[in-house]
């Protein structure tokens, strides 16, 4: 009589999820796309092929054929589908809690793997919260105050996030709060036929959101007439511009129609990002919006790099730069800010590598255009980049624990071994 | 009772790659549906960035790039350095220690603008009435009035209120334009300035005259 049944449906299906084959497919898998990510960011753009490789809107990702041989570049073609970076590491962490936490033996022995197992769960998650949760923009500031480049600011903006905003103006000044539409509802609407119509409950009327360009210019028809079936308002149309490989240099424009509650559309309007070069190449002053008047209301709608309201002000006070002699490689930023929160004010110093951490924010000495010199001095501008990820942290405490219970594993395994020697030393003498 | 996997014989085996095909298109189409109506409600406080919203704005005035509007200046007087033009600044000027000068052209009405104007000062808006009886002027051709104040001059923009500061600017209205001249800094600069401000604005014409 055979000693050994067969597993049940449950149990295989464990063993595979919970096996080292799985893990050993997911890492080389992983493995591939890190590898062919690397070469597609340099035709594509690093947010592009971020967002393409490792979001989790994406299941498959086709890498460019052009990664391989340039001549293809602009053709779309594509190589054999691998699974998404994204829905990798969620299975990963999968295999690895039933793996290497739930199935793996446990007890003093296996104490330090166990710690590693739980360091790589750890981080992974991190970066699937950051993916969700994190806000993360640039400041840039002036010490004067120029177009563009205020002394104060309250806020940052995502470099290569946009949004439509609806903004209800009285007395001739915002009343808030100010509602909002993030890209991710209106991102995938690049067909010329595209439209979706975005209801807003806490809003008079809906808009309907047409025909997306990731980089999009105003062109007035008096420079250049629409030729490719571009719609024209006012003389003006959307001018579509190849994509950026750099996504923070597009700008985005999006047509857009008010729609009533009882359905009856408006007439078409364009919404389009401020580009920077059109001002002080750093960044641009708020757009002059589109003008809705519902009854004795007034709104104004604009499209804009998203905003991320801070719960403080900063106050550039001070800039300072230096470049190593003879190059243009930054020998140091530096900036003396004011921090503003209810009227207080806190002097903070910042540089490289020297983060102020404040009210679950974290700002970055980010860059500092156009006063650096070999002799060192005064800039006017400084830039801060801001973020705000609930897990910002956690990568540094997951690899102190895997860290740590790899180090003790391997104390363990040499106690181990070396008890083990001289317990056989001791018996070979006997 | 565990249930059991039978062993993929011939039609079993061809079932089993029909399924994982299914699921494999399915997946691969799962992306491509796009909704055709989403509700949104997000919100977000107001911050320094939407102070100043310039409403009734054109398509031209909303995306013209700046420095291309159809005023030039016929002269710049004597130390009056000229700065880069921006979005709602057609030309724009500094002299003495804080003194600016700003040609823009604006969207509204003669009363929103003399007294949004006015409002920067914190100085209590004026009647129809009373506007009416400002002093009278011209710009590139345009009926305008003339407007002064002195006080705290709070410009907006995440600028601070700054003390001890006039106001001399003219605003002139057409087709539903606004053209305006401002000329604001300390008290004593902007009383120094007042003749060559109006020998400037008279000098303005429009690109091709």
């Amino acid at each position: 009589m055979s000693s050994t049944n067969p597993k049940s449906i449950p149990a295989r299906i464990f063993g595979v999820f919970a096996g080292f084959g799985l893990a050993t497919t997911l890492l080389v898998i992983l493995m591939l796309l890190t590898w062919l990510a690397t070469l597609e960011q340099t035709v594509s753009g690093l947010h592009a092929t971020l967002e393409k490789y490792f979001s989790h809107k994406n299941f498959w990702v086709f890498p460019d054929a052009a990664i391989f041989k340039h001549d293809l570049m602009g053709h779309d073609k594509r190589l054999p589908p691998l699974p998404g970076g994204f829905w990798v590491c969620a299975l990963l962490v999968v295999n690895l809690v039933l793996g290497g936490i739930i199935r793996i033996r446990k007890g003093w022995r296996t104490i330090g793997v166990l710690m590693a197992h739980f360091g790589i769960i750890f981080m992974i998650i991190a970066g699937g919260v950051a993916q969700f949760k994190e806000e993360r923009g640039v400041m840039m500031m002036s010490e004067t105050g120029i177009p563009g480049l205020p002394s104060v600011m309250d806020y940052a903006q995502s470099q290569v996030e946009t949004s439509v905003e609806i903004l209800e103006v009285k007395d001739g000044k915002v009343a808030g709060p100010v509602h909002f539409i993030a890209d991710r509802h209106y991102k995938d609407l690049e067909a010329a036929d595209a439209t979706r119509l975005i209801r807003l409950p806490g809003l008079p009327f809906d808009l309907q959101l047409e025909r997306y360009v990731q980089n999009a210019k105003p062109m007035s028809e008096a420079s250049m007439a629409a030729e490719r079936g571009e719609p024209v308002v006012e003389k003006w149309y959307l001018f579509v511009a190849p994509a950026n490989n750099e996504t923070a240099a597009d700008t985005p424009g999006i047509h857009a129609r008010v729609v009533q509650k009882d359905g009856k559309q408006g007439e078409l309007f364009l919404l389009a990002a401020p580009n920077p070069a059109d001002f002080n190449g750093l960044a641009a002053p708020a757009p002059a919006p589109f003008t809705v008047r519902q009854g004795d209301r007034t709104f104004a709608i604009r499209m804009d790099k998203q905003i991320w309201p801070l719960p403080f002000k900063m106050r550039l006070m001070d800039a300072r730069t230096e470049n190593f002699p003879h190059t243009t490689k930054p020998k140091y930023f530096e900036s003396d800010v004011m921090r503003i929160e209810e009227g207080r004010e806190s002097k903070v110093f910042m540089e490289m590598n020297q983060p102020m951490r404040y009210g679950g924010w974290t700002a970055y000495q980010h860059t500092m255009p156009g006063g650096a010199n070999s002799r060192g001095g005064d800039a006017i501008v400084s830039g801060f980049e801001v973020v705000r990820n609930p897990a910002d942290q956690w990568p540094k405490y997951s690899i102190y624990l895997a860290g740590f219970g790899l180090c003790l594993h391997f104390i363990l395994k040499m106690v181990n071994f070396m008890s083990r020697g001289s317990r056989s030393s001791t018996a070979t003498k006997a | 009772m565990p249930l059991h996997v039978a062993e993929g014989g011939g039609i079993g085996g061809a079932m089993k790659i029909r399924g994982i095909s299914a699921c494999l298109g399915l997946a691969l189409l799962l992306p491509a549906c796009r909704k055709s109506e989403e509700t949104v409600d997000q919100t977000r406080p107001v911050t320094m960035r939407d102070e100043d919203v310039k409403l009734d704005a054109s398509s031209t005035q909303r995306f013209e790039k700046p420095g291309s509007s159809k005023i030039v200046a016929g002269m710049i007087p004597e130390g009056w350095t000229e700065q880069p033009a921006s979005q709602f600044r057609v030309l724009s000027y500094r002299f003495g220690t804080g003194g600016d000068v700003a040609v823009g052209v604006a969207a509204g009405g003669m009363a929103d603008n003399v007294n949004r104007w006015l409002r920067q000062f914190d100085k209590d808006p004026l009647a129809d009435a009373q506007i009416a009886k400002l002093e009278q002027g011209t710009m590139v051709g345009i009926p305008g009035l003339w407007v002064a104040a002195e006080g705290d001059y709070s410009a907006g923009m995440g600028q601070p209120a700054k003390t001890g500061q006039g106001l001399y600017g003219i605003i002139a209205e057409k087709d539903g334009k606004i053209y305006t001249v401002k000329m604001t800094g300390p008290v004593a600069e902007v009383m120094a300035e007042k003749e060559k401000l109006k020998a400037f604005t008279a000098a303005l014409r429009e690109r091709g005259e």
